[in-house]
């Protein structure tokens, strides 16, 4: 009798809040811009908003408590993750545009996932390229009742992540010839992937290696003898116009960075925040004949 | 602070040590040996029409460097130190591919100088099976934690008996503050580092043992707020290695690893899903774990070897230890070495394949690579040498969104002959190279492959005598080198070297002239003249002095029209060092004592 009494008074206070919700007006937006594939970076306005209009009838000054609720579908509409009311933080409205970051919307703090997902994220934090849906809806809290005063709304976006271009030749560790290597040095290295929807800017940079650095040393510390941008294409032939006929053994760093054609790195797979593919070395060798004069020398100069 | 715990440090190490024969008896005598050196740089550019904007600089115009290398030997203690600096910082005209020099022109600490990435001072003192490391080092501890970053600080490395015990804690990157000024620096927090490895090992028989390495940027060593893509992060890396060295020749090397990654240390959220790994990283919502795994194993023999070896990189595996580890891929390759007809006849091959986007991460398929490469090398007799080689490679990367997929495949074959003999006054050298190389870019918007081919054959021709009873030795190369396809490209080269070996001035003379003419299509021919003169000369017992100066006058062709009609332009580098190699010297203790 009781419980029975209970579920009454639930009921009218729903009705009742209800009646009044309908006095007021509530608009919920789900604005998705460029949403980062990591999901700890939704805090970021870049990725999206959520703007929620309120108009309370009471007048300005009349706040609300609202919880959010979020999913997350793939593009075949399967649900991967979500959020539930009752453990989302509570936020409150306030009269006229309340904006949210994403990370409300998809709390991670406070998400459910299949096995599937929630392996992923473990392993990158990251969603995988694809197609997406990002639902958002909101609940009044009211005295820990928690009413729906949106509909589930989706909004649809796409993630692309990109693996960086290996460097292919010279290889790794490679000795090039030094009467060649003066005049010509061919580079290659594999595309971008998948392929972005316009070419890619492939930047080469070569740096010299000085005597008792290491190779990110160099990078570091070293101007780029070449910084050359190739659009699209993954070979170039570079004429060095150094000297390479004496007696040193010439050592080279190169790397590739790659951007889009506004000079913005893509997003991928590595904490890589400059786009730059793993850097290879290659050397000179040096002359034969110099090489033995010189020896000669050092011989005659052994303490 | 830091003072303090390095005095610390050393006091341990000093306990540690068995110095107790050290400390009752004083050895009678030190000896100095070692190196030093400055070495001079000096850049000019000078274009026509001045101010164009057709060439740019490639160096700083300036670089004063030093570099004093001595090792103080006193009884079984020995001490080398590495002082390698420059008084002041260049001004770049480009700057370096990684962000980590401090802005040019603010005023640097103490500290800051130490850890400029262009400074590296360090001493290292051994005694018998203890090492104390101290200052930028660069220590690799595997191919899955660290080994390619410097890193300024203390440390020790001590192997008593089959224990091994490394630690090493410092800084790898110090902060530099956003600048907008041209060029801008980005800006960087300062990293710490912390590695460790314990292990058991019999030398070139086994090793065993743990590596960790905790990275760790600092948020507040910053003054102005650092753009959206540098982030404050922390990674943890824990790794298990095993090596054994047969007798029987074989040889097995494996890792495991599993990095934790924090990408933003300014959030805050608990992760729901990796829990902290305590006492050494924290997790938060942006923080994630994944795992890594190679393995080699081998076989050699007097006159052949082959070894097959495979990596795993999780797409979450991220170490600070090797920041440009390209992760998500799975790769194996099988290498052989054999030694034919008496030696004369080696012959190396290896073939591998790359799968990247192991996880799918970036798209619904991988992508794969193949690299094969063979070499032979016959020593036909006394005079003839032959070297064969031949690479392929091949990429594909299947897709289905509009762009389509990308095949590229290349190869390349080249042969190189040589043949010496001497005559009664000269020794002569000849030598021809010819490779031929062809690479194609395939895509396939809609299904249909449109390919890019590019064929490219260089063909050298090369002679170098050399007079045996004069000091003078030579060389005279053509090349001639063509490319078909993107850049229709081709280059005629001929460059000409002489070299005196003047024994009695202790003076070797070298200078060299080369001329290319450059025909890039639709352009008018470019041509340049690169001259150069330098000598290498012993002053004296063990102090040596390197001159070199290189000018490079170059003509474009009609590439820059209208803007630019025949711009040209003259490049010069002056390189010059002193180099002096110590004589070991011994001084006497109980003397001064």
């Amino acid at each position: 009798m009781e419980n029975i009494r209970k579920l009454v008074y639930c009921f009218i206070l729903i009705c009742f809040s209800v009646s009044l919700l309908n006095a007021q007006q509530i608009q919920v937006n789900l604005l998705i811009a460029k949403p980062s594939s990591y999901l700890s970076e939704w805090n970021n306005p870049m990725s999206g908003k959520l703007i929620i209009h309120y108009i309370p009838n009471g007048g300005a000054g009349q706040n609300e408590t609202i919880r959010i609720s979020g999913q997350l579908k793939d593009g075949g509409g399967n649900v991967l993750a979500g959020t539930s009311s009752e453990n989302a933080a509570p936020l409150l409205l306030h009269s006229g545009a309340n904006v949210f970051g994403l990370d409300e919307v998809l709390s991670l703090e406070n998400l459910q996932t299949t096995a599937g997902f929630q392996q992923q994220l473990t392993h990158t934090g990251k969603l995988e390229s694809g197609f997406y849906q990002l639902g958002v809806q909101v609940f009044k809290d009211s005295m820990n009742l928690l009413i729906p005063i949106s509909t589930m709304q989706f909004k649809t976006f796409s993630i692309s992540t990109y693996q960086l271009p290996n460097l292919v030749f010279p290889k790794n560790g490679s000795l090039l010839y030094s009467s060649i290597a003066e005049k010509q040095i061919l580079f290659r290295w594999t595309p971008i992937v998948p392929s972005p929807a316009r070419l890619a800017n492939y930047k080469l940079t070569i740096v010299a290696i000085e005597e008792g650095q290491t190779t990110l040393q160099a990078l570091q510390t070293n101007a780029p003898l070449l910084e050359k941008t190739i659009v699209g294409g993954t070979q170039f032939i570079w004429q060095p116009n150094l000297f390479f006929a004496d007696s040193t053994e010439y050592k080279f760093v190169w790397t590739i960075q790659t951007t889009d054609e506004n000079g913005n790195i893509f997003s991928t797979t590595g904490d890589n925040r400059y786009g730059l593919s793993t850097p290879s070395i290659f050397s000179v060798q040096p002359k034969k004949n110099s090489n033995v004069f010189t020896k000669e020398l050092e011989e005659e100069n052994k303490l | 602070m830091y003072t303090k715990k390095l005095i610390g440090l050393i006091f341990v190490i000093l306990y540690l040590f068995p110095f107790n024969g050290f400390t009752q008896k004083i050895p009678d005598k030190l000896t100095i040996s070692g190196t030093a050196g400055v070495s001079y740089e000096n850049y000019g550019l000078m274009l026509n029409p001045l101010g164009g904007s057709f060439y740019s600089p490639r160096r700083p115009w300036n670089i004063l460097r030093f570099n004093i290398k001595p090792i103080v030997d006193i009884g079984k203690l020995k001490i080398p130190f590495n002082l390698s600096f420059i008084p002041k910082q260049p001004e770049y005209p480009k700057l370096p591919p990684v962000p980590g020099l401090p802005v040019p022109d603010q005023q640097q600490s103490l500290g800051q100088y130490f850890t400029n990435p262009r400074n590296s001072f360090s001493v290292n003192p051994k005694y018998k099976w203890a090492e104390l490391q101290l200052g930028s080092q660069y220590l690799k501890y595997s191919d899955l934690s660290t080994g390619d970053i410097c890193v300024f600080g203390y440390g020790f490395n001590i192997h008593p008996g089959k224990y091994r015990l490394r630690f090493f804690k410092g800084t790898s990157q110090q902060a530099v503050n956003f600048n907008l000024a041209q060029p801008a620096y980005q800006g960087a927090y300062q990293r710490k580092i912390i590695m460790a490895q314990i292990g058991l090992e019999k030398e070139n028989v086994y090793f065993t043992g743990f590596n960790i390495l905790k990275g760790n940027d600092l948020i507040q060593s910053v003054n102005t707020s650092l753009p959206n893509n540098i982030l404050p992060q922390e990674n943890v890396i824990v790794s298990f290695l095993t090596r054994i060295n047969a007798k029987n020749g074989w040889q097995m090397e494996t890792e495991l690893g599993q990095s934790f990654f924090t990408r933003d240390k300014q959030l805050t959220g608990n992760n729901i899903f990796i829990k902290d790994f305590e006492p050494f990283i924290k997790t938060n919502i942006s923080t994630h774990k994944d795992n890594a795994v190679q393995l080699a194993v081998s076989k050699k023999k007097s006159n052949w070897e082959i070894g097959v070896s495979g990596k795993w990189l999780g797409a979450g595996y991220l170490t600070m230890g090797y920041p440009f580890l390209q992760n998500d891929r799975l790769e194996y390759s099988v290498n052989t070495k054999f030694n034919l007809w008496k030696s004369k006849m080696n012959f190396l091959a290896n073939i591998g394949q790359r799968f990247g986007n192991w996880s799918k991460i970036a798209g619904g398929e991988r992508n794969k690579q193949l690299l094969a490469n063979a070499n032979l090398n016959t020593q036909f007799n006394e005079h003839f040498n032959v070297n064969i080689g031949f690479n392929n490679f091949g990429f594909y990367a299947p897709s289905n969104l509009p762009a389509g997929g990308i095949k590229n495949v290349g190869s390349d074959f080249n042969i190189n002959p040589t043949y010496t003999f001497q005559g009664k006054k000269i020794m002569h050298m000849a030598s021809a190279s010819y490779n031929w190389s062809k690479y194609d870019e395939m895509v396939f918007p809609n299904g249909v492959p449109v390919i890019t081919a590019n064929n490219t054959q260089t063909y050298l021709v090369l002679y170098a005598p050399t007079w045996i009873e004069s000091p003078v030795s030579g060389d005279l190369s053509f090349m001639y080198f063509k490319n078909k396809g993107q850049q229709n490209l081709q280059i005629r080269s001929l460059s000409n070297g002489f070299h005196y070996n003047l024994k009695k001035k202790k003076l070797i003379l070298n200078s060299q002239v080369l001329y290319n003419a450059t025909y890039l299509q639709p352009y008018t021919k470019s041509r340049n003249l690169l001259v150069t003169i330098g000598f290498d000369k012993i002053i004296a017992a063990g102090l040596t002095w390197k001159f070199s100066f290189t000018s490079n006058f170059y003509k474009f062709g009609n590439e820059f029209f209208p803007q630019y009609l025949d711009p040209s332009y003259i490049e010069s580098l002056l390189r010059t060092s002193i180099q002096y190699k110590f004589k070991k010297k011994t001084i006497r203790l109980k003397n001064k004592l």
